[in-house]
C-alpha cells in the first residue's frame, strides 16, 4: 500500500524544468523526510502532490487511486505550505471553522476540532486575532493546525519548524511526533536532526531528480555502521579479524567500523568492546550508524 | 449540474466570502459612501422635482387658481422635463412616465456607480487569494470550480446587500421628506435588481480578469483598462462612421454591457428581461473564459 507514488513527472516554469523526471514512493503510514538544497524542487513536489500545480508529464497516484482529486480527495489531504496567509479580515477561529467545514466536517465537529487544535498549537489566546495582528511564529503555528485538521491521511509539512524560536519549534516537533502512524507524513526540512529523530522513511532530491530513498535504518546504516570514540589508538588488525568487519577507519579519535551485514549489530558491538578492551582501549562514547547529513551528502557525491 | 460542482462547498464559500468582504473595512467604506450618495442623491432630486413642479404650478396658475391646480397635474407636467434630464430616448421618456420618480432617479444612480462600485468592492477578490497563497489552504478541501464560483457567487450578494443599501439611504430620506408608499418602495426594489443584474456582468468580467493576471494590483489596473475598453468598444461599433466601412462592427455593440441600459430602464417585462438574460449571459461567458485559465493553471 502506497500513499504517494511518482512515475517520471516533470514540472517546468518556462524552461526550468522543477521536477525533472522524479520517480518516488511513500509507503502509506510512513514519516517520510524531504531532504534537498534550496531549488532542489521538494516545494514544487508538495505543490504537485496537492493539486495546486498539475505536472507538465508523468504520473501522480496519491493513495493508489490518482492524482490529487479535491472533490474525491477532501479532507484527506492536509498541505502546510511555506508562504501563505490565512484570510485577511476572518479571525483564526472563523478562517479554521472554515477549512474545517470544506474538509467535510458537520459544524459541530468542525467546532470541537478547531478549538482543539487552536490549545494544541497554543494560539486559544489567539483565537479572535487577525492575520494582521500575528507573528511569524503564530502564522506557522496556525498554518499547522490547518493542515491537520480532520485527521488527514497525508500530510504535507514544507520547512515546518523555518522561523520558529527554539521553543516553540521543538514543540512543533513533539507535535508532528504525535501525529505519526496516525497519517503518512511527508517533512521538508534543512533541519537534518529533526528529520532523523521523526522520520523512518526518506527521500533525497537534487535539481528535481530522486538521489536516493529507503528506510532511515537503512539510509543511516544503523545495522552495519559502528562509530567509537576512544582514549587511544587500536591495533586495528586485530580488530578486523576479531568482528569480521568489511572496514575501518581511524580519524584519532573516532574509529568508524562498517560491519558486515550477517552479525547481528548487538553481537558486533560486544565483540567490538570486548576487543578493544583486551587491548586495553578505553572507550569514552559509541553510536551505531551513520549521521542523516552524512548518509545525505555520501548520496550527493556518488550522484 | 451536481456533478460538475459541489453545492455544499459552494455554498460554505459563498457565505464565508461575503461574511469576509463584510469584515473589510474598505468594503464598508465604500457601501457607506455609496448608501451616504444616495441619500444625499434623493434629497437633491426631491428639491430639483419640487422646484421643477412649482415651476410647472407657477404656469398654470395664470390659467387656472394656483389653489386648484391638482398635484397629478402638476406632476403630470413637471416630470417629464426631469426623465429628459436621465434618458435621451424619446419612447423611453414616455414608458418612464408610469415610473416612481424616486425609482427612476435611483436607477439612474445605480446604473451608473454599479461598475466602479463592483471594482471596488470585489475587483481582485480572486486575485487577492491566489496572490496571499491563502487558496493553498483551501484548494486542498474544495474543487476549483465550487471555489472559483462561490466566491463570484458570494461578491454577487455582496453587490445586491450594497444596491440595497442605497435603495434603502433613498428610501429614508425620501420617507423623511414628501414620504414614500409601497409603490415607491417596490420600484426602488425593482431598481436595486436591475442594477445588480448589470452589476454581475461586470462581476463576471471582472473575475475574468483576475483569474488571468492573479495578481491585486494588477487585476485592479487591468480592470479600470477594461472599463475604459469597454466604454472606447461601444462608441466605436456605435459610431455611423465606423459601422459604415465595416458593417460587422455595428453587431458587436451588443456584447457591451452598457447596450442594455436603456432597455433595462424600460417597465415593460419582456424587453426588460432580454436585457437581463443577455447582461447575465455576458457575466457566465466572461467568468467560464477565467476559470479556463484557472482551471489547468498552477494556484
Amino acid at each position: 500500500m502506497t500513499a504517494v507514488r511518482l512515475v517520471d513527472v516533470v514540472k517546468r516554469f518556462g524552461r526550468r524544468r522543477a521536477l525533472d523526471g522524479l520517480s518516488l514512493v511513500v509507503p502509506r503510514g510512513a514519516t517520510c523526510a524531504v531532504i534537498g538544497p534550496n531549488g532542489s524542487g521538494k516545494t514544487t513536489l508538495f505543490a504537485v502532490l496537492a493539486g495546486l500545480l498539475p505536472p507538465t508529464s508523468g504520473s501522480v497516484q496519491l493513495f493508489d487511486a490518482g492524482p490529487f482529486d479535491a472533490r474525491r480527495d477532501a479532507g484527506r489531504l492536509g498541505l502546510m505550505p511555506q508562504d501563505a496567509a490565512p484570510s485577511a479580515h476572518a479571525t483564526l477561529e472563523q478562517s479554521l471553522r472554515y477549512y474545517a467545514r470544506l474538509a467535510g466536517l458537520g459544524a459541530a465537529d468542525a467546532e470541537r476540532e478547531v478549538s482543539d487544535w487552536l490549545t494544541r498549537v497554543r494560539l486559544q489566546d489567539r483565537a479572535r486575532s487577525r492575520q494582521h495582528e500575528l507573528s511569524h511564529g503564530m502564522r506557522r503555528r496556525f498554518s499547522i493546525a490547518q493542515a491537520f485538521l480532520g485527521s488527514p491521511e497525508l500530510v504535507l509539512l514544507d520547512e515546518p519548524t523555518a522561523g520558529l524560536d527554539p521553543e516553540i519549534a521543538a514543540e512543533t516537533r513533539e507535535l508532528i511526533a504525535k501525529r505519526r502512524g496516525s497519517a503518512t507524513l511527508l517533512i521538508s526540512s534543512h533541519q537534518l536532526s529533526e528529520l532523523e529523530d521523526l522520520c523512518d522513511y526518506a527521500v533525497f532530491i537534487e535539481q528535481g531528480k530522486l538521489v536516493r530513498q529507503g528506510p532511515m535504518r537503512e539510509l543511516l546504516q544503523s545495522d552495519s555502521r559502528v562509530r567509537l570514540k576512544l582514549t587511544r589508538s587500536p591495533d586495528l588488525a586485530r580488530v578486523r579479524q576479531r568482528v569480521g568487519a568489511l572496514a575501518l577507519e581511524w580519524d584519532a579519535p573516532l574509529l568508524d567500523v562498517r560491519l558486515r551485514g550477517d552479525l547481528p549489530i548487538d553481537v558486533a558491538n560486544a565483540e567490538l568492546l570486548r576487543e578493544l578492551l583486551d587491548q586495553g582501549v578505553g572507550v569514552l562514547e559509541l553510536s551505531t550508524g551513520q549521521s542523516l547529513e552524512a548518509s545525505y551528502l555520501a548520496a550527493r557525491r556518488q550522484s | 449540474m451536481s456533478r460538475l460542482i459541489d453545492v455544499r462547498k459552494l455554498a460554505l464559500v459563498a457565505r464565508f466570502e461575503l461574511n469576509e468582504a463584510l469584515r473589510s473595512r474598505l468594503v464598508v467604506v465604500v457601501l457607506a459612501l455609496y448608501g451616504a450618495g444616495a441619500a444625499l442623491g434623493t434629497y437633491l432630486f426631491a428639491r430639483s422635482l419640487a422646484a421643477a413642479e412649482g415651476a410647472v404650478r407657477d404656469s398654470l396658475s395664470g390659467t387656472l387658481s394656483a389653489h386648484s391646480v391638482p398635484d397629478d397635474l402638476v406632476r403630470q407636467h413637471a416630470l417629464p422635463r426631469v426623465i429628459e434630464f436621465f434618458v435621451e430616448d424619446p419612447a423611453l421618456q414616455k414608458e418612464l412616465l408610469d415610473v416612481e420618480p424616486l425609482a427612476i432617479f435611483y436607477g439612474f444612480m445605480a446604473l451608473n456607480l454599479v461598475a466602479p462600485l463592483v471594482l471596488l468592492t470585489s475587483g481582485s477578490a480572486h486575485a487577492n487569494e491566489l496572490a496571499t497563497g491563502t487558496t493553498r489552504f483551501v484548494l486542498t478541501r474544495v474543487d476549483r470550480l465550487s471555489w472559483a464560483l462561490g466566491k463570484l457567487v458570494g461578491h454577487a450578494a455582496l453587490l445586491l446587500v450594497g444596491l440595497l443599501v442605497g435603495a434603502l439611504a433613498t428610501g429614508v430620506v425620501a420617507w423623511s421628506g414628501a414620504g414614500i408608499d409601497a409603490a415607491s418602495a417596490v420600484w426602488l426594489g425593482r431598481a436595486s435588481l436591475r442594477a445588480w443584474v448589470y452589476g454581475v456582468a461586470y462581476l463576471g468580467l471582472f473575475s475574468l480578469v483576475a483569474l488571468v493576471v492573479r495578481s491585486p494590483s494588477r487585476a485592479r489596473s487591468s480592470s479600470v483598462a477594461l472599463l475604459f475598453l469597454l466604454w472606447l468598444g461601444r462608441v466605436l461599433c456605435s459610431s455611423p462612421l465606423i459601422t459604415a466601412r465595416v458593417p460587422l462592427l455595428a453587431h458587436l455593440v451588443w456584447v457591451f454591457p452598457a447596450q442594455y441600459e436603456l432597455a433595462l430602464w424600460s417597465p415593460r417585462w419582456l424587453e426588460s428581461l432580454g436585457a437581463i438574460g443577455a447582461l447575465l449571459a455576458i457575466g457566465a461567458a466572461s467568468f467560464a473564459l477565467g476559470y479556463a485559465s484557472f482551471r489547468r493553471g498552477d494556484a
